[in-house]
Formats: C-alpha cells, structure tokens, sequence
C-alpha cells in the first residue's frame, strides 16, 4: 500500500524521535511518525510492585528476539536473549523513566582531549561542544518540563536560563546523604527531574508515590516525549503518528538517497511510506539493525557501515555503589526518593578515565527489598524474615552511573539466518564492557562506602559492577557522530556520512555516553538536529 | 459448603496449628470444590493434595511463622498454585518432579515425607538441595539447585506482593513491615 508523499518520516516515538518530530511538524514539515507500539495509560499497576516487576510496558519479545554471543571456554557460544529492548510505546522509556534529565559535563564530550589516547578503547571527542548543545538543553527543560536547581552544583557546565520548576524538596534520607557528603567535602544538589514540582504544562504537580522509577505515572506529573511534544506536534497538523506499525527497511533511490520507508501495519499489511527525509530513532540496539538490514551498491554492508562503524561501540552505564542499614530508620513511605546527588567524582580522579555520578536509590518496596541483601545473608529462612522487618525503613544504596570506555567489540549486528516476525533479520548482541569499567566501579564504590560510613550506617556492603554486554537502559553509542567519515557513522547533526537525507535521532550518536542519564541529552540532540533539517529545507 | 475433612492423607502427623490453618482455608471458601469423596481430590488447580502439603513444608521454611505469620499464614500456596496455571506454566515441570524427587530423598534419607519432619530436620535437607548436595539419584528429572531457587523466588513472591495475587492474605507481611493502608506503591 502507498501513501501519500511526505516531507519527513521519523521512526521511533521516543526521547529522540518524539522531539524530532514534533519541531519539523511546527516547522511545517508534514512528518509522518511511526511506533511500533500503541499509548500507554496508567492502568492501576502502579499500586502492585509484582506487576512492574514483570514490566508495565508492552514489549513483545516472541515476535522481536535476540541473541547473543556468549564468550566461554569453548569458544563463542550463541545464546537467546532478551537484553536491551526499549519501549513499544509512545515516549517509549520516558513514560516510566525515573526522570533525571541531567546536562551532561564539559569533559564529557572531550574525553580524549581531557584523559587523552586509552588503548583498547575506542574512546574520542565528540564533534560537538557543551556550548554547542546549551541551547538545546535549555530548550528540552522547558519543553519538557524539568524540575532542579544546579546552584549547588560547582561542576555543572554554565548555564544561561534557570530551570523552568524549582528542585522538589529534599526528604529526611536526602538530608542525611548530603549532610554526609557535606562533612566529607563533597557538593550534594537536588537530582534535576522531568517531574512536576509544581503544576506545570497544564499538567498537576507530583503526588509523591513511593515507586516512580518502572512506573507510569497515575496523575500525569511524569514528563516524556508522549505527554508534552508529541501531543504538540500533533495539534500542529503536520503530524501524523502512526501507531502498531513495523518498519522493517529503508528504502534507497537510484540517486543515493533515501526515498522513504517500507513498514507493516497491525494487521500484518505491508506499506510503502515516501518521504524527503528519513530519521531514524529507533533506540541503540534498534537503529543499526535498521541501517544494517538495508543495502545498496554503495553501501553493500549496510547503510553508513562502509568502515564498519554502524552497531559498535554499543554502551550504556556499568551501575555499581554500596548499601547500607542503619540504625534507624531513615525514610518513611514517601517516595520517590533519589532526590540529592553528586557529581564530584565524574571527572579528574586520580587514575581514573571519567567517573560517576552517585545518587541514593529510588525507594521500592517489599518486593524488590526481599532481594536486597548483603553477600553474607541468608536468603532465606527467619534471618531473611527478620532482616526484612527490621529495614525495610532502613536500608539505602548508593548508585553510581559510571561512564563506560567505548570499546569497538561491544556490539549490536544482525543475524545471517534467524528472522524476526516481520522477517527482517533478528538483533544479535556481542562483546562485553571494558575492564577498565570494572576498575572505575571499583573506585566509585570505595567512594560510596565513604559516604554511607560518614552518614552513619551500622551495615555497609559493595555492589559490584555486572560484566556482560551493556545492551540495558541508556542504551547508546552504535552509530557515533564524528567528522570523520571512516571512523564515525554521522556527521555533527546525525546525518549518516555519504546520504544527506538520511539521520539518526538516538542516542546512538553519542560518541560517549557521560557519568549521568543521557535521556536529556539525547532530547537536546533531538532539537538540534531538527533545527538542521528545518533549515537545511526550506 | 460442607466441611468434609483434611485434605491430606498425612494429616495424623501434622501440627495441629497447620490444622487449624487448613480448615481455616476451607472455611474461607478456598476449597469449595473439594468433595467427600475417598478419592484424594486436590482443590488445586495444579497441586495435588500430597504435592500441597510438601510445597506448604518448603514456603514455611523459606518464610517461617514467628511473633509474625510465615508463609502457611499467608496462603502462599494460593500464589504458587495460581501462577503456575498462567506466567509460571514452564516451571510446572520442574515442580512435579522436583517434589517427587525431594520426597524420594526424604524417603531415602529419613524413612518419611518432608512434611512429616520435624522442622530443624528440613531446613537440615533445603541447605543441601539448595547446594545440590541431596542423593543425586533421585534427582534424574529435575535439577535441585533450580527447584530450589524457583520455589524460593516464588515463596517471596506470593508472600510480598499484593494478596490479589492469592499470597500475603490479609497484607500481613505489609503489616509486618508496617506499610500501611491504603498501599499506595
């Protein structure tokens, strides 16, 4: 089935895809908008923690499976997997995000000028600057809705406009990480959050629930792409989302470019969708198997994979900290908690490439708790019964988003054989996070037991950093910005090198990934591209 | 409804507080099919009536009662039974042979049924399935390691999660936690 020729397509409604295109629509591009699944609305699972547990958004992994390349002792060995998929939903994880909306730091595009050459690692600068984004940042909060004050915050990059809701006050467990950070010299400061401190948007404010982090949020205080630009886009006219549909191919012209898309409907029904330009935002893992998927004479291993470059440097944070009890308790049922943070030790550690933030965890409840032990617990029996009792109230853990060293063996490819569903070739994941990585986790959570030690707690144990392949939230890098052809994908404003209408609008072109969230940042790049693309048509 | 007796033939050697708690589930309308009948006849959806009183065993040690309801309290039973007609059909494998297998060993080993041992004896025998160190003859057609953790998993699940789900009946290991109405997560 043919449509009716459109300026733009944009594939994939998330933190990227979503902002992308929402701005061509206001501009006057007539945008067409596909998500391969439908909305999501709260739907009382908020209130049952066993539900979320198993997942609130829709994802469909039968007719979408994986694998992955397992390293053992007999060689590589591969394994079905259910790692890295995002969202089948409009907003896609904005919906039940934990909704930090961080600016990454300075350093965090320089990293090869701040820590220079790191062998093994693909790590490089990005071909953008902080300064570059500022604008873009600064849009993103206000669009979206952020609420947070950097005041406290000596490390943060400048900034020229305030944030658009005061930071959400601080709980009595916020207090005391940061009394603790305080006395050891460290800088805490309110978490910035895509959260309605106050009525914002014409939405209400945040009603304080325990459990935010997984959820959808009962009274719409929660900010994504689903419930601020995509309605906006929509309202324009100009936009016409597409919901349930599947794109399974670029299609390519005679003349080098991209002349639209191939996708299939709910009901199964293949389409044909023409466009001037085509942005892909599928998510990191999603992306590539897009570009891969796809061939011509020119690109005979993929579009923009020429040097190899496309589904490489897949990386997302290798999370690690330290928990504690104390001997009191030190939070009530309010929640959602992680409201303090601090970024002292995201950059300039001694020995150290990058760094983390650390924040206290989101609260959870008795279900996720049962889990949380130290290595020596039971994890069973009366002593676990009784350990659960007695801290539920009392138990914190540090996290720590510890910035990972891009490294070119950590990768998302497609599958000569296996077919998906709509018969495109399945994702298949390889590589694993650097060992450097493990050595960062390692000095982040010294760092963290510093903090619980100083804060009082009468129980403090390591939570070590997970091997494996980084395919998980955050989720980026596999299609990295650059200026140079053969060792990048896309140029500065996400056009893949060699095809001028062709972009991607993920988090896949972040070159590296920083010590914080990167949902933000991959907002801002979303505005900026846009503004290229606006541009670069009229 | 018509309370026509225990619905387990080992019913003699059971503690009489584990009494109490089966008429109480019949009495509470959780039986309501079980019918007089000689024929053992399960009210579960998947258990059958012995099978029962071994998993009740299992969830009583990983969540034990003391000043505070354990897992027989809170019908954890229910939860597992349930799940594993919808989410948890591919373990339904695992339990029917993981509880013969257990149940061999104890024979083996004790000369009773697991239910049947005093309390300290089966925690003595869940240590060693947990680490896989029961006789592995009995154990050709399910791993006990995997059992184990599988029925662990479940045991906390039903007993922490909201008591739609058939476990944690009256939120009483909410209350234990002192969560408190109208449990908002």
């Amino acid at each position: 089935m043919k449509h009716k020729h459109a300026d733009a397509i944009v594939v994939g409604a998330g933190a990227g895809g979503g902002v992308v295109a929402k701005e061509l629509a206001v501009n006057g591009l007539q945008t067409v908008l596909f998500e391969r699944g439908g909305w999501v609305k709260y739907d009382g699972k908020i209130h049952d923690e066993l539900l979320k547990s198993r997942g609130v958004l829709p994802i469909d992994r039968k007719k979408n499976p994986r694998v992955l390349i397992k390293e053992t002792e007999d060689g590589e060995v591969e394994v079905p997997t259910g790692i890295g998929h995002t969202g089948y939903n409009v907003g896609s994880g904005t919906v039940n995000y934990g909704a930090m909306a961080w600016r990454f730091m300075r350093e965090d595009f320089k990293m090869k000028s701040t820590y220079g050459e790191v062998k093994t690692t693909t790590l490089a600068d990005w071909p953008i600057s902080y300064d570059d984004l500022e604008p873009y940042y600064e849009k993103a909060e206000w669009e979206i809705g952020v609420a947070g004050d950097a005041s406290n915050n000596p490390f943060a990059a400048p900034r020229k406009k305030e944030y658009p809701m005061p930071a959400f006050k601080t709980s009595e467990l916020g207090e005391l990480f940061s009394d603790a950070c305080k006395r050891l010299g460290l800088h805490p400061f309110p978490v910035p959050m895509a959260r309605n401190s106050v009525p914002y948007n014409n939405r209400s404010s945040c009603i304080q629930n325990r459990i935010c982090l997984t959820s959808v949020c009962p009274v719409d205080a929660k900010n994504g792409t689903h419930n601020t630009v995509i309605p906006v886009g929509i309202e324009s006219g100009n936009l016409d989302l597409r919901i349930h549909t599947q794109v399974t191919k670029v299609v390519m012209g005679d003349n080098g470019k991209a002349i639209g898309i191939k996708y299939y409907d709910k009901n199964d029904l293949e389409h044909f969708q023409s466009a001037d330009i085509v942005v892909i935002a599928a998510s990191a893992t999603e992306t590539p198997r897009l570009l891969l998927t796809t061939t011509t004479a020119k690109f005979p291993n993929g579009l923009g994979n020429n040097y190899g470059w496309v589904g490489r440097n897949l990386q997302s944070h290798a999370y690690c900290g330290a928990a504690g009890t104390f001997p009191k308790d030190i939070h009530s049922w309010n929640g959602p908690g992680a409201t303090m943070a601090i970024a002292d030790y995201n950059h300039h550690n001694e020995g150290i490439v990058g760094g983390a933030s650390i924040h206290y965890d989101f609260h959870f409840g008795p279900l996720r708790f049962a889990k949380r032990r130290p290595p020596w617990e039971p994890t069973w029996g009366l002593t676990h019964k009784e350990f659960q009792r007695e801290n539920f109230y009392r138990y914190t853990n540090l996290r720590c988003c510890v910035q990972e060293m891009p490294n070119f063996n950590s990768r998302v490819f497609i599958h000569k054989t296996k077919k998906d569903y709509w018969g495109m070739p399945i994702v298949g994941l390889a590589g694993e996070r650097h060992p450097l990585d493990f050595k960062h986790c390692d000095f982040m959570s010294d760092r963290s037991e510093e903090i619980l030690k100083e804060a009082g707690a009468n129980r403090i144990w390591r939570v070590p950093g997970k091997k494996g392949n980084p395919a998980m939230v955050h989720q980026a890098g596999t299609c990295r910005m650059g200026d140079d052809p053969t060792t990048s994908v896309t140029n500065r404003y996400g056009q893949v090198h060699g095809i001028d209408n062709l972009y991607v609008g993920d988090a896949s072109t972040h070159v590296t990934n920083s010590g914080f969230n990167p949902s933000l940042t991959i907002m801002a790049l979303g505005f900026r591209m846009a503004e290229h693309i606006v541009e670069k048509f009229k | 409804m018509v309370f026509c007796g225990v619905p387990s033939s080992n019913f003699h050697s059971m503690e009489r507080r584990a009494f109490i708690k089966n008429t109480a589930l019949i009495g509470g309308g959780m039986l309501a099919t079980y019918s007089c009948t000689e024929r053992e006849t399960s009210s579960y959806y998947f258990f059958t009536v012995t099978e029962a009183s071994c998993v009740i065993a299992i969830c009583e040690q990983i969540i034990p009662a003391d000043k505070e309801p354990g897992a027989t309290d809170a019908e954890v039973i229910n939860y597992i039974d349930r799940e594993l007609r919808h989410i948890y059909k591919q373990h339904q494998k695992l339990y029917r042979n993981g509880i013969a297998a257990l149940q061999a060993s104890c024979k083996q080993l004790k000369g009773e049924l697991f239910e049947d041992l005093p309390f300290d004896e089966q925690t003595a025998l869940l240590i060693d399935m947990e680490k896989s160190k029961l006789p592995k003859t009995n154990w050709r057609d399910a791993k006990q390691g995997a059992f184990f953790q599988t029925i662990r998993k479940h045991t906390i699940e039903g007993f922490y999660s909201n008591p739609q789900h058939g476990g944690n009946k009256d939120h009483v290991s909410f209350e234990m936690m002192r969560i408190e109405p109208p449990y908002l997560f």
